[in-house]
């Protein structure tokens, strides 16, 4: 147990070690959940629109990765359909 | 190269990515911490202090590699005006905000006990700072306009311009002689550090690449899906077909 203590001690500098390690945890932590929220919140959207009828049609073209049609013309390896689906 | 420009392509190879990345980070970064902070021995100047190190410069280079994964993409984004590339840099902003955060904290609570002070305006602090501001910057800026695309190309030129910082951040030691240790690691010359050190360091470092990656991916896939939604709801607001 006193090795324990010891360890924790980390020769007189716990007050700062500890901390560092500690603040890189929870910002990553953080980082990760916030991530992970963002894609659940996007499934529960496009969910939503899906209960409307929207969005099923593969004969639209949806264009996933693009901002806006415009910016996204057609290219030869462009098979159009960017309908990847997404898994839960 | 210009067939990742499609999005279903990309898609699918960050959906492949993500899980491996993410647990083969933690994985290195489990093995990392224990063999720096049980194994390896205190260091002879700075005692158990030093082992800040294993959170601070991990964090440090993750901060520089990141951005320059968002200049690169913003490049490609402006340049080409690929979709998938403005995914990635939106992906990558708040990731490598996140590990500059790291840096700074874990700097400031190194420089305390080996220093004596949290904080000197020192050449490689400030650029380290102005790092920082650039992410939060880009952030912003994205934001700042009723056109996702505006805000995108906007915040994307910022990122460009301020790739000038990159140089500055690593050779600031080198240029100004000033309170920030120069580089331990460098690829010219042997490491002036003890394996037992060094092997910890180099795990965490590669260890937070995957998880950098691993949270982009998911970062990425967010952003894909809300907007395949955006496009649903234009078409929908269109007329449909």
């Amino acid at each position: 147990m006193n090795d324990l203590d010891t360890f924790f001690a980390m020769g007189g500098y716990a007050a700062f070690v500890w901390p560092s390690f500690g603040f890189a945890l929870v910002v990553l932590a953080g980082l990760w959940l916030h991530s992970r929220a963002a894609v659940r919140r996007a499934e529960a959207r496009l969910a939503r629109l899906e209960a409307l009828g929207l969005g099923r049609g593969r004969r639209r073209r949806a264009r996933a990765g693009a901002p806006s049609p415009t910016a996204h013309e057609r290219r030869p390896h462009d098979d159009g359909a960017a309908d990847d689906v997404a898994r839960a | 190269m210009h067939r990742y420009a499609n999005p279903t392509l990309f898609g699918r190879i960050i959906d492949r990515v993500r899980g491996p990345a993410t647990l083969a980070g933690l994985a290195l970064i489990a093995v990392g911490l224990y063999l720096g902070l049980f194994v390896a021995p205190p260091d002879y100047q700075q005692g158990e202090s030093f082992r800040i190190m294993y959170v601070h410069v991990p964090a440090a280079w993750m901060s520089m590699f990141a951005y320059a994964g968002l200049a690169v993409s913003s490049a490609v984004y402006l340049i080409w005006r690929h979709g998938v590339a403005d995914v990635a840099a939106k992906a990558i902003a708040p990731a490598g905000a996140a590990f500059t955060a790291i840096a700074l904290v874990s700097g400031a609570l190194w420089g305390q006990p080996m220093w004596g002070t949290w904080w000197v305006w020192d050449a490689r602090l400030t650029s380290v700072l102005l790092l920082f501001f650039l992410y939060l910057g880009y952030m912003v800026l994205r934001d700042a306009f009723d056109s996702p695309e505006r805000g995108a190309r906007a915040a994307g030129i910022l990122a460009v311009v301020g790739v000038v910082n990159l140089p500055i951040i690593k050779f600031s030691v080198d240029w100004w002689n000033t309170l920030h240790q120069p580089a331990t690691i460098s690829k010219l010359d042997a490491p002036s550090i003890h394996p037992s050190m060094l092997w910890p360091l180099l795990l965490m470092a590669l260890g937070f690449t995957l998880l950098f990656v691993g949270i982009v991916c998911l970062r990425a896939r967010a952003e894909l899906l809300e907007r395949r939604a955006r496009t649903i709801e234009m078409q929908a607001a269109l007329g449909g077909e």
